[in-house]
């Protein structure tokens, strides 16, 4: 947990100073929907808070945000569509979407999506894979025994 | 099976919280908690903005740096062609002022000449004219008023002209001073001389007398220049003196070379 808030906050400050890419929520999305925690909703609210701080937007605002798309994720996470494995990739998009039209409704900006939304999305999948392999390192899985008939 | 929107309590409890920050922000109550965290934000943002400039400053010389050896090889390419096209045009202007030249000394009219560029020479000078361009054995190559040699052997796009200074060259020779006119027979010699042999003792030779030729061969019209006389070896036990006669012109510094046709 604190190696992924580490993480968060160096991502905090590497996408309001160089990368113009919300790197955060990505990463909040993808273990919102990898992992059911409440420590999510922890960190999307703390997270949020030093984002809106280091973009120097209205506190509180981002936090509403992120904390919105966690929620949605980890709904989508829950119901029956997530037996897809793909499904993840559609969700994610529409997160996306979705946090840039709020963010941009919020700071009173004109949207605008592209090339942003589809670097993201192409992000995403490489860091589904990663968070999905780093959340279920300890997971036991059942070893597949293979039966023969005489 | 997990509930479809799970930690609700929390969630609410969190966007309440949310809401009341965002309410105090917009009332500027917080303006100096704020202000206090930029204290300990602000100069790490600044770190990570300087490690981009000096991470884009290096980027843009690596690709700085890739271009220039780009554009650098480009340019030598493009000064290897230019050096070449000017090489071509100083031979085609040589070649053009010895074909002005050419006419100047031997007329065209009288003489069918054919131009022949020189792309070897040991023994034999090679010519880049062969049968294809109606060149024969025995057929005089001249350049100028001074005879080069004779084609010995055609091949269809080259032949080889025999020079002066070929051992197995002979050609019947006259050399004229003020005091009258020498007959003998330019024979080559092994180097860049030719001697010129059977001259009666009592025939006025001198150094620097020009040597042409008698044009008794049929191939070889009389009166081209042959060389020049570099020294005369007069013995008076024998029948006949010699003297030795260097070329006037120098072979290897020819464009272009006329082969008599006809």
């Amino acid at each position: 947990m604190k190696l992924l808030v580490t993480f968060l906050i160096i991502l905090a400050f590497l996408q309001t100073t160089i990368i113009p890419i919300d790197l955060v929520v990505i990463i909040l999305i993808l273990r919102s929907y990898v992992k059911n925690d409440q420590a999510n909703l922890y960190i999307a609210f703390g997270i949020g808070l030093l984002v809106a701080h280091l973009s120097a937007s209205t506190l509180g605002l981002q936090s509403l945000i992120y904390l919105l798309l966690v929620q949605i994720a980890r709904s989508f996470a829950n119901s029956r569509f997530s037996e897809n494995i793909l499904i993840f990739l559609p969700v994610t998009a529409l997160l996306l979407i979705m946090n840039n039209f709020f963010t941009a409704y919020a700071s009173n900006k004109s949207v605008d999506l592209w090339p942003e939304i589809l670097i993201e999305v192409l992000l995403s999948i490489p860091l589904y894979y990663l968070i999905k392999a780093w959340e279920e390192r300890f997971t036991f899985k059942r070893e597949i025994k293979l039966k023969f008939r005489k | 099976m997990e509930k479809v929107t799970p930690n609700l309590q929390l969630f609410l409890i969190l966007i309440l919280i949310s809401m009341l920050v965002f309410a105090a922000g917009n009332f500027k109550l917080l303006t100096y908690p704020q202000r206090g965290a930029y204290f300990i934000t602000n100069p790490i943002s600044f770190g990570f903005y300087n490690l981009k400039q000096k991470a884009g400053k290096q980027l843009y010389f690596i690709f700085a740096a890739r271009f220039a050896a780009q554009e650098n090889k480009a340019l030598q390419n493009q000064l290897g062609e230019t050096l070449s096209e000017i090489a071509k045009l100083k031979r085609q202007l040589a070649e053009t002022e010895s074909l002005l030249i050419q006419q100047q000394h031997i007329d065209p009219r009288t003489y069918n000449l054919k131009a022949a560029r020189p792309i070897g020479l040991d023994r034999y000078l090679r010519i880049d004219k062969g049968e294809k361009d109606e060149i024969k054995v025995g057929q005089a190559v001249i350049f100028k008023d001074n005879y080069i040699g004779k084609v010995i052997s055609v091949s269809p796009s080259s032949a080889n002209i025999q020079v002066l200074t070929d051992p197995n060259s002979k050609v019947s020779a006259f050399s004229i001073n003020k005091n009258g006119r020498a007959k003998g027979v330019l024979t080559g010699q092994f180097g860049t001389q030719t001697l010129m042999d059977k001259i009666l003792h009592e025939e006025a030779i001198e150094e620097g007398d020009l040597v042409y030729s008698e044009g008794t061969e049929g191939f070889l019209p009389r009166g081209l220049i042959l060389g020049k006389v570099a020294s005369v070896l007069e013995r008076q036990n024998e029948v006949f003196k010699q003297a030795q006669v260097v070329p006037v012109l120098d072979i290897k510094d020819l464009d272009l070379v006329f082969v008599m046709t006809e």
